[in-house]
């Protein structure tokens, strides 16, 4: 029994062992200079159910997650936590050991040592950003100038890494000048800047009797946001071999595309010795000022800077439906690549009027002017012109807001000529369809109605109608069937009611004794179902509540149809008793 | 006495005669605006500010009050760029006369324009799950209403002539569609569905997580116009609110328009 028990409780843990967990902690890189960036991977084997270390611990450098991904490390089970670092200080640097939460349980990785090494400076290697102007409007278009210059020869340079904030700063659109130079061009090169590629302009520079490698590149730079911005100095930092002399003294340029300077940051110059090269540009400070609101356009985008716009349209005369080539001309910006056109089919004085596709293409400059093509296409005959295009824009010079805009196009549309589909004679003899579908987008029209000045019912006539309408209906037929349902439920009374109601109806045209007779005893006989002419009162006497009176009336009639003698006076009597003492029976009979 | 009669009814004539010419003439405005916002913007938003003027001169002073001059004035403000005073002035048309299916319509289409997100919460969507026949037109859930309330008192009508299977069944079944539909209706009607007490309509505001700017914003962002949101609690200057998907902060008075 012990033994059962105690491999019962050995069990789970002889399962568990079959997956050992390990973890374990690892760099790309052991040494390396400050400022370059390595990875950090935290590997668990073993489990995947792993929570991620607390990174603050690791004082010394700036920790970046990178990813966090179950894998398969081996067939077994594993779990991989990456993360770059890039180390704040030279020296040697310790990541201690890391807590790593692996199944509910602590466990810690190994301490890693690393040597960072501080890059070297040079007094001939510079790095200049240059602003066209250090105050600006939100939108106005800034010229940032990138400048690198070297007397060390650029082409012994590799694993080149340059960090321009701008192009990674919150608070700029960054956009490239009309004349920057393409990548096929002589004297461009490509450079790896801020995690992307640039295309330079390489040039040489004589200052004093030192000869000067230069990169250039610029920038226009569209402020978003408002306020005094800082931005961090741009940087440089690569690999440096000293390059062998060559006997005929010429330098070993290679000034094809790609350059030496398009590597990869972590590239490393094998088996030779090399240096690591920093420089970086001066920190620089923006004031940017927000746009003033008087005056401001409602259709006002954005755009800063004097500019005008023409535009022509061909062919005049058009059929509807026909396309119509508009050609607009943006012109006299300082930048041209940055003015932009409004979207025609957003704009009510085309959409209503023209077909726009929604995909158009973008401007191209042109001699500084920047070029824009649609098509259009007239909806209908009664579109008399293309509407006016209007670019509003904020010119900083004067601080005003203005509006470029293009004159309207006188437009004459025909008729069109052409088959629609709807018109075809389909070959399976199906009449095609328009099948309508509701447009959701938009509002509803304005009421005109002097209504509007009354006051409003809370509730509708229709809810009224709803409610009420039926409970009534239900009575009213009620009240039609009463008689029908009463036939149904009670016959007998129904017999005596109809009987009565008769009685009532008759009792006008009785003029004599004669007729009284006849109306009562019918009254009688249909009360009890019995023959109006052929019953006596002794056939009804045990069925009345008030036999007396009636036993009366029924003498009377006996003794004036044998005496055949009446009189006026005593016929009216007569009626008289005769309805009360019927109206007396049906109110007794009733409750019988 | 006849001479004031006189007089009292001639004033009253003349003020509504008034009050006529001035809707007719906001309306005029709308219609110029709207021409004019195919050719001149700048001139269509001027039209359309000047008959926002005509209405809420008629809201305000002269104290009318319908769905129809509501939604004028929440369509003037739409085409103007003012998306909070068009959520404001439909939600006040909504109150006059709830489940007006073209004020709904607006009001949808408007809320879709406003910056602010604001995802439906669970508790709500559990809600218009069970409760689907409430999100039906208001015109719809009256005719299934009617119908239902028709053929119950049709089924007691008929019951006195003859005997229908089932009888009790059918009427139950009857009283409960009607009493489902019944209820939504009043829910609607009374505005128990529409909590929303307010409509952001300052561009931005920042909401707080306390009375007071001495607190953290609620959320990483602004809020903007046209957000709706109903009132919790009060204090001083500042209002508890609830929006639309449940979340709750505190903002300041003054960049709100209250519905009522």
């Amino acid at each position: 029994m012990n033994r059962l028990v105690l491999i019962f409780l050995l069990l789970p843990w002889a399962l568990f062992a079959q997956e050992e967990v390990k973890v374990h902690a690892e760099t790309s890189v052991k040494s390396f200079f400050l400022g370059e960036a390595f990875t950090l991977n935290v590997m668990v084997s073993g489990t995947e159910n792993v929570k991620a270390p607390q990174m603050n611990v690791v004082n010394d450098f700036v920790v970046k997650k990178v990813s966090e991904s179950a894998v398969s490390l081996n067939d077994k089970k594993g779990y991989i936590i990456r993360y770059k670092l890039l180390a704040k200080k030279d020296g040697n640097l310790v990541i201690p050991a890391l807590g790593v939460k692996v199944n509910g349980a602590l466990m810690e990785t190994g301490e890693i040592k690393l040597e960072v090494k501080k890059p070297l400076t040079h007094k001939g290697l510079q790095v200049k950003v240059h602003l066209s102007q250090s105050e600006a409007f939100v939108g106005e278009p800034i010229l940032a100038t990138f400048i690198l210059s070297s007397e060390l020869p650029l082409y012994a340079f590799n694993a080149v890494d340059i960090t321009y904030p701008f192009l990674t700063h919150y608070g700029f659109k960054v956009y490239d000048p009309h004349n920057s130079p393409k990548s096929g061009d002589k004297n461009s090169i490509g450079l790896p800047v801020s995690n992307t590629r640039i295309i330079a302009l390489r040039g040489n520079e004589k200052r004093g009797d030192v000869n000067l490698d230069t990169i250039t590149f610029k920038k226009i730079l569209i402020p978003r946001v408002s306020g005094e911005l800082i931005i961090k100095p741009a940087t440089f930092l690569a690999s440096y071999t000293p390059p062998e002399v060559k006997t005929n003294g010429k330098r070993n340029w290679q000034p094809q595309y790609p350059s030496h300077f398009n590597n990869n940051f972590f590239e490393e110059v094998e088996g030779k010795s090399y240096e690591k090269y920093f420089a970086s540009s001066n920190e620089l400070k923006l004031v940017i000022k927000d746009l003033p609101t008087k005056g401001k356009p409602v259709d006002f985008q954005g755009l800063v800077g004097k500019c005008e716009v023409s535009a022509t349209a061909e062919p005049a005369i058009v059929e509807a439906g026909a396309p119509v080539s508009l050609r607009i001309v943006v012109d006299g910006h300082e930048y041209p690549a940055i003015p932009e056109l409004p979207q025609l089919g957003q704009q009510l004085a085309f959409n209503r009027n023209f077909s726009i596709p929604s995909r158009q293409s973008p401007g191209r400059v042109e001699n500084k002017t920047k070029l824009f093509l649609r098509t259009l296409r007239p909806l209908r005959t009664d579109v008399s012109e293309i509407p006016v295009i209007r670019i509003p824009y904020f010119d900083p010079q004067t601080e005003t807001y203005g509006i470029a805009q293009t004159k309207a196009i006188a437009l004459t549309v025909t008729p069109a000529k052409t088959v629609t589909a709807f018109d075809a004679d389909l070959s399976d003899g199906k009449i095609l369809k328009n099948k309508l579908e509701k447009n959701k987008e938009g509002i509803h029209h304005n009421s005109l109605s002097l209504a509007a000045l009354k006051r409003q019912r809370l509730v509708s006539p229709l809810l009224l109608t709803a409610v009420f309408v039926p409970p009534l209906l239900y009575l009213l037929f009620l009240l039609i069937t009463a008689e029908s349902r009463l036939l149904l439920r009670d016959p007998v009374a129904a017999r005596r009611k109809f009987a009565y109601k008769k009685f009532k109806s008759r009792l006008s045209s009785a003029t004599d004794t004669e007729s009284l007779e006849k109306i009562v005893r019918s009254y009688i006989a249909d009360s009890f179902n019995l023959v109006s002419d052929a019953h006596t009162f002794a056939e009804i006497e045990n069925k009345l509540p008030e036999k007396e009176a009636l036993m009366k009336i029924y003498d009377v009639f006996d003794t004036r149809r044998f005496s055949k003698v009446s009189s006026t006076e005593d016929f009216s009597s007569l009626k008289k008793e005769a309805i009360r003492v019927i109206s007396s029976l049906n109110g007794r009979m009733k409750n019988v | 006495m006849f001479k004031f009669f006189l007089f009292f009814t001639l004033s009253v004539s003349a003020l509504l005669a008034d009050d006529s010419a001035r809707l007719e003439k906001a309306n005029t405005l709308f219609e110029k605006a709207s021409k004019a916002a195919l050719s001149d913007p700048d001139k269509s938003k001027k039209f359309y500010k000047e008959a926002i003027l005509n209405y809420q001169f008629l809201i305000d002073e002269q104290g009318y009050s319908s769905p129809e001059l509501f939604t004028n004035t929440g369509n003037a403000y739409f085409f103007s760029g003012d998306l909070g005073l068009a959520i404001v002035n439909y939600q006040k048309a909504l109150r006059l006369e709830p489940g007006n299916s073209d004020v709904l319509h607006n009001l949808k289409f408007v809320r879709a324009q406003v910056i602010d997100e604001l995802p439906e919460s669970m508790t709500e969507k559990v809600v218009r799950t069970i409760f689907f026949w409430h999100s039906w037109s208001l015109e719809c859930r009256i005719v299934f209403f009617a119908l239902f309330n028709l053929v119950l008192w049709s089924l007691l009508g008929l019951n006195h002539f003859k005997t229908i299977p089932r009888f009790t069944q059918y009427v139950f079944s009857s009283l409960f569609i009607c009493l489902l539909m019944g209820t939504s209706l009043g829910v609607t009607i009374s505005g128990w569905d529409n909590g929303v007490d307010g409509v952001i309509t300052e561009k931005e505001v920042i909401a707080r997580q306390g009375n007071g700017h001495i607190y953290e914003p609620a959320f990483m962002t602004p809020l903007h116009s046209g957000t709706e949101f109903s009132i919790l609690d009060s204090r001083e200057n500042w209002l508890y609110v609830e929006l639309l998907d449940g979340s709750k902060c505190w903002l300041p008075k003054q960049s709100l328009t209250f519905i009522d």
